[in-house]
């Protein structure tokens, strides 16, 4: 299959620095609570207040859990590693892991964030989540 | 065995309950469903008819009593209710449509149990009904897209898949443990009319079949099927009016999960609102005698059982493999009917076919599958699908004869 267009999972979930080439994971900040989340509001879920900021969540976590998913929806590609990953600011998130062989697995694995294709949308559109990979 | 409220407690509880109950008390006085299968050559129509002369012939009572409908489905369209209705006679009277994902079918009975409560009406019907062979094309569960972690690549077994990997890590439990739950759930369903199966797995089978998300095999999953069934409920004048053999609706509680980003801000909603249930009813957890409980892949059979409070944290697989779970068992008998795995899953139709499920075995009609002394029966209806919350529906009603 020949890939024409690459497009992000979501625009507004990614920061790009200019000083560097590796991306970082947004999230809120709730300038009333402190509360982070992910992904980003533009309210606050906790405390209800209106306004939020964008900050660049830790680009390491470690592995909550994981799965190994051999049946999926259309687009997807089976097998891939799905898993729950615990970053330092107390959020867990559902990502993807690569880079790493299945018996190598294990809950409490320190990994770190990079840039893939999840799924194809259609014949020639790519498109880019983000996933995990041991560090 | 992990007791949330003190019995002596539970026992006065139950009194005072007991006599606020003589006011406002709501019971089932009859119910009924289809078989559930792969039937694309009925509609839902014809299921839905099928399931409502039942319970209304189980209940013994004139069509023309039903003051008002609850009607669940998730796939069926708009005004599903007033068109199954119309050709029974059932028009006029209120009529409601409910969609809560796989929760539907019991989120209408709370509705009908709400209205009942606050004496809107006296006797109301709670039907269930999905076809999934006319709504869907394939077979798994399409997810919304626009759902980030869907996007990701989250499907419905690798939810379960993930909690069963971490359930492995912190307590030890095996794949055959959770393998077993199918073991049982096949060997009940024989003994069900209503369900899909009606042929017994081993153990070796059920490890053997294809892999869908590690621990999970296929005949770890729930299967797809077409059905309908319905209940009729009333208040308690209704009842002495009405039937000599009701069932009482002794709680009903009802809740959806919470954010779960934030680590901090994590919950167990099933436990959260199971204990809800238990407080009104004034019942513990130790004195169910049945469970149906929303099983859709087998390992959420192991952590349902430990949310309600059926067996201690961590314990469930071993509880499965000592054989606690089984129909006159150790401790509970849960999904005698099959279960989600077993009976099949038109989703509408699961919460209420549970309830029928406990309504024959409180009243002592499960041939095959009596539980012996069974007289306080747990339902478990769950409906997820947005996953930044741990579930969109969960319903938890406690029942007894």
């Amino acid at each position: 299959m020949e890939v024409k267009k690459r497009q992000l999972v979501r625009p507004d979930i990614f920061f790009f620095p200019e000083s560097a080439d590796s991306p970082y994971l947004l999230g809120s900040s709730c300038q009333a609570c402190k509360s982070v989340h992910f992904p980003p509001k533009n309210s606050c879920p906790s405390c209800f207040a209106m306004e939020t900021e964008r900050v660049a969540l830790s680009r390491r976590g470690t592995v909550y859990s994981y799965a190994i998913v051999r049946q999926t929806q259309p687009g997807f590609q089976a097998p891939y590693i799905l898993a729950y990953v615990d970053l330092p600011e107390g959020i867990r998130l559902l990502t993807q892991l690569t880079g790493v062989s299945e018996n190598k697995l294990s809950i409490g694995m320190d990994v770190e964030l990079v840039l893939e294709p999840v799924r194809h949308d259609g014949d020639d559109t790519e498109i880019i989540g983000f996933k995990f990979r041991p560090l | 065995m992990m007791v949330m409220i003190p019995r002596l407690l539970a026992l006065n509880s139950a009194l005072y309950n007991g006599r606020k109950a003589m006011s406002h008390g709501v019971a089932v006085l009859g119910v009924g469903m289809t078989r559930f299968g792969k039937m694309p050559e009925r509609t839902p129509e014809d299921l839905g008819h099928e399931a409502i002369r039942a319970a209304i012939r189980d209940a013994g009572i004139d069509r023309r009593k039903i003051q008002a409908a609850f009607v669940g489905s998730v796939y069926l369209p708009f005004g599903i209710g007033q068109r199954i209705l119309k050709d029974l006679g059932l028009t006029g009277i209120p009529v409601i449509n409910v969609e809560n994902s796989c929760a539907s079918g019991g989120t209408a009975m709370r509705e009908a149990y709400a209205w009942i409560k606050a004496e809107l009406c006296d006797v109301a019907l709670a039907l269930g009904v999905e076809s999934l062979s006319r709504s869907l094309s394939s077979g798994m569960i399409p997810l919304d897209l626009d759902d980030l972690a869907a996007a990701m690549g989250l499907v419905m077994p690798a939810a379960y898949a993930l909690a069963a990997r971490r359930h492995m890590e912190e307590y030890g439990t095996t794949p055959e443990q959770f393998a077993l739950v199918t073991v049982k759930s096949r060997s009940n369903a024989c003994h069900n009319p209503y369900a899909y199966f009606h042929q017994e797995l081993s153990l070796n089978e059920v490890l053997a079949s294809r892999m869908i998300a590690d621990p999970i095999t296929k005949y770890q999953c729930t299967v797809n099927a077409d059905g309908a069934a319905a209940a009729i409920l009333g208040s308690e004048k209704a009842a002495r009016q009405y039937t000599a053999r009701p069932v009482s609706i002794v709680a009903s509680a009802m809740g959806s999960g919470k954010l779960r980003d934030r680590i901090c801000a994590l919950e167990d909603t099933a436990a959260r609102i199971a204990h809800e249930a238990y407080e009104a009813a004034g019942i513990g957890p130790e004195d169910i005698d049945v469970c149906e409980l929303h099983d859709a892949f087998s390992v959420a059979q192991v952590l349902y059982c430990e949310s309600l409070g059926l067996c201690p944290k961590g314990e469930g697989g071993r509880y499965t493999q000592a054989g606690h779970f089984d129909i006159n068992g150790e401790k509970v008998a849960v999904n005698t009917s099959g279960g989600l795995l077993s009976r099949g899953h038109p989703l509408g139709a699961t919460g209420i076919a549970q309830l029928a499920e406990l309504v024959w075995q409180l009243r002592g009609e499960a041939a095959g599958r009596q539980v012996d002394q069974c007289k306080v029966a747990l339902q478990h209806n769950s409906g997820g699908g947005v996953f930044d919350i741990q579930t969109n529906a969960c319903v938890i009603q406690i029942l007894t004869h």
